[in-house]
């Protein structure tokens, strides 16, 4: 899996491609939680080109996500596949962490 | 092929899944994630022989992974010293895996489950319930130490086992 990650004003936007191996789950968590700063208190997860996630991708997501909020902040996820989408959804992520259709809708919350 | 786990217990194939011992093949790998992969893959280049649809291709992995995972991390406590032993049978018509950790077992039915409101921030413990969201059938042993999944091949198109979706 390939994570990139790139700063628009006070968000961080990480962008995950490829395949999530079994063992790469864990240390997403770290990654991710050391994007959220006082600085940058908004994570953007665009998984639009991520083909796998498991249970231990959506750790990382939930472990950011309490990150975020300490610092004011939050954590959108921007036009994941169809199938991963749905197991957002099974899994009532969407409830907390928002899912946005494309980068410019997630980033028009992060202006405050 | 020893129908043993590495502890010793006798697995038990579940009687309803359609295969019996004699269908499974087996493998012993050591207790670490990145040697687990190898088990998966030899099972996903099953299912790409017999063709199966993407999404049961993803449903499959995902459940593989969670059982793994869990076995590695719960059930072996991450002891590296510690071995997985995993069964498996690929059909046209289904997939047949099972996995067995040397741990003391748990009680499935004690998880909390993940997508009740008071449990929906946790960041662990939503391995079963993917497992058995997406799987036709999903058991463990009386110990708590063995599962097995069962997936039945599905047309393209039709969302596989989505009957079986926690419901909202």
């Amino acid at each position: 899996m390939k994570l990139s990650v790139e700063q628009a004003g006070r968000a961080q936007i990480a962008k995950l491609a490829g395949d999530m191996d079994l063992h790469e789950g864990g240390q997403l968590s770290d990654q991710l939680r050391a994007f959220v700063t006082p600085a940058t208190p908004h994570l953007i997860v665009d998984l639009s080109d991520l083909e796998f996630i498991g249970s231990t991708g959506i750790t990382a997501l939930v472990t950011a996500h309490h990150a975020a909020r300490e610092y004011g902040g939050s954590v959108q996820i921007v036009a994941p596949a169809s199938h991963i989408e749905e197991l957002l959804r099974l899994a009532r992520i969407d409830e907390f962490i928002p899912i946005r259709k494309n980068r410019a809708d997630a980033l028009a919350t992060t202006t405050d | 092929m020893t129908s043993a786990r590495t502890d010793g217990a006798a697995m038990q194939v579940p009687s309803d899944f359609g295969v019996s011992e004699a269908d499974l093949s087996e493998m012993v790998v050591p207790n670490d994630l990145r040697a687990a992969k190898h088990p998966e893959e030899c099972i996903m280049r099953e299912l790409a022989r017999y063709k199966y649809g993407r999404e049961c291709c993803f449903a499959v992995r995902l459940a593989i992974e969670e059982a793994l995972t869990n076995a590695i991390k719960h059930g072996n406590n991450n002891d590296s010293a510690k071995s997985l032993c995993i069964w498996f049978h690929v059909s046209e018509k289904r997939v047949v895996v099972g996995v067995a950790d040397e741990g003391s077992g748990f009680t499935p039915k004690a998880v909390p489950d993940p997508t009740a409101d008071e449990n929906l921030e946790r960041p662990n413990g939503r391995g079963i319930m993917l497992m058995q969201a997406y799987m036709t059938k999903v058991c463990y042993n009386q110990t708590g130490n063995e599962v097995w999944l069962l997936k039945r091949n599905t047309p393209p198109g039709r969302t596989p086992d989505s009957s079986k979706r926690p419901k909202r």
